[in-house]
């Protein structure tokens, strides 16, 4: 064992540090000022024009949050995860129209123009306060509870 | 009073800022060095297709994906192709209530609008190397904050959805996911920022409202822009003052010299992605 002890030791120590990696194939210098001529002629080459932004066609959209319709009326209290103290009192009313004096969360709209600067119903949103169908309004009462008005 | 009077006088006025830059007059400009600062090759993949084996360069590298907008007198805009939509926006969006303008500079609390617009440029054929790009269109507008007044200056949504990412201490322990280093923190995603510098503001602002509309959870983006800006990819000052790219949280200080007299910002958001081309497609990596 000693002998080939050894010349794996002599081995070890005469061929390349394992971290240096040489040169191999082929290279290839990137000029970075060709790099930016380049970019420059593609600018100019774009032959197509930017059209103007059609804010119009992205906001004719339908928007449907996919929350169902409520089958009648019913008044529940549901705990939830602990709401920012702020937002006690708040509420909430999760429907295609508009409440005075509550945060409107829109549920469907024909087009989202319509309801353009509105809170959009996510699944995020409505499983957070506990809503199962629209129209529904919640009221966050406390830190961890809040009352559900549905299909009112 | 005040807030309303300044908000009118920004509408009246036309700031020298508005439509002044377009997309493709950006594409030159974008640092392409961050591309090959960041181009790291990952591996070989082999993928079957159609009966026989493809063999790929598996590359991960930085690349434009989107502008990023922050001003301070709503809808306006650098862009001039956002020309058309700030004025439907405005025709159609809600009663703006609280004006960026109107009490600039006066306290660190730092408050502007933003907007969010998908932006690929053609990739330079000088660039002889496998490139991750991701897809989509050249430019594309995905978000503006005046049409998302709850949740960009009331911030309702994220403070109901996410209440505990939104106490992150960036000061202290600046966490990737949720902190841009010490720039500050993502969330609660809204406009006003507690800040002294207001390019450091800026940039903050331009990344929350990047990370508001790549994943909404209930606030009004156009379409969601699909590239969510993270902690250790690049952004790229454009506007007032053309920088190189830095990565997003970056260390060093990066406000000098780079103040707006309009408070307008604009920025290139270059996504980190990883690609093999037809076998793995383009997709953004997670926070470096």
């Amino acid at each position: 064992m000693k002998p080939a002890g050894s010349a794996l030791a002599a081995l070890l120590l005469f061929q390349q540090a394992p971290c240096e990696h040489p040169t191999r194939g082929e290279t290839r210098a990137v000029d970075l000022d060709a790099v930016a001529r380049a970019y420059r002629d593609v600018a100019k080459k774009l032959s197509f024009e930017v059209g103007r932004a059609r804010i119009d066609e992205a906001l004719a959209q339908p928007f449907a949050s996919g929350l169902p319709a409520c089958r009648g009326r019913a008044r529940r209290v549901e705990r939830v995860e602990e709401v920012p103290a702020e937002l006690v009192g708040t509420s909430l009313h999760f429907g295609p129209r508009a409440r005075d004096g509550v945060v409107h969360v829109v549920t469907e709209a024909k087009s989202l123009r319509d309801v353009a600067g509105a809170v959009l119903a996510s699944p995020e949103l409505a499983s957070r306060l506990g809503v199962r169908c629209a129209p529904s309004t919640v009221r966050v009462r406390g830190a961890k509870e809040v009352e559900l008005d549905e299909g009112d | 009073m005040k807030a309303i009077s300044a908000a009118s006088l920004g509408f009246a006025m036309f700031l020298p800022y508005e439509g002044s830059e377009s997309s493709p007059a950006l594409a030159p400009r974008v640092d392409v060095s961050a591309i090959l600062r960041s181009w790291r090759l990952k591996g070989v993949l082999v993928c079957p297709h159609h009966g026989h084996m493809r063999k790929c360069w598996w590359v991960e590298n930085a690349y434009p994906c989107g502008i990023l907008e922050v001003v301070h007198s709503p809808f306006t805009s650098h862009m001039a192709e956002a020309a058309g939509l700030l004025k439907s926006a405005q025709g159609v969006g809600p009663k703006v209530t609280s004006s960026a303008g109107a009490d600039r500079g006066q306290s660190n609390l730092q408050f502007a609008d933003a907007r969010v617009y998908t932006f690929i440029p053609p990739l330079p054929e000088a660039l002889d190397i496998p490139i991750a790009r991701p897809r989509g269109p050249f430019f594309a507008p995905h978000y503006l904050s005046e049409l998302d007044a709850w949740g960009w200056r009331a911030g309702i949504i994220d403070r109901l959805l996410q209440p505990l990412r939104s106490q992150a201490n960036c000061e202290k322990a600046p966490d990737p996911h949720n902190c841009a280093g010490r720039w500050g923190a993502y969330w609660p995603r809204v406009g006003f920022v507690v800040q002294q510098s207001e390019p450091m503001a800026a940039h903050l602002q331009a990344l929350r409202a990047g990370r508001a509309a790549s994943s909404p959870m209930g606030r009004f983006a156009i379409t969601p822009y699909p590239f969510e800006p993270r902690t250790g990819h690049f952004i790229q000052m454009m506007r007032p003052v053309p920088r190189p790219a830095i990565r997003i949280g970056h260390a060093g200080p990066i406000d000098q010299g780079a103040g707006s007299l309009h408070g307008a910002y604009l920025f290139v958001h270059l996504g980190i992605f990883e690609e093999c081309r037809r076998c793995l497609p383009p997709r953004l990596v997670e926070v470096r």
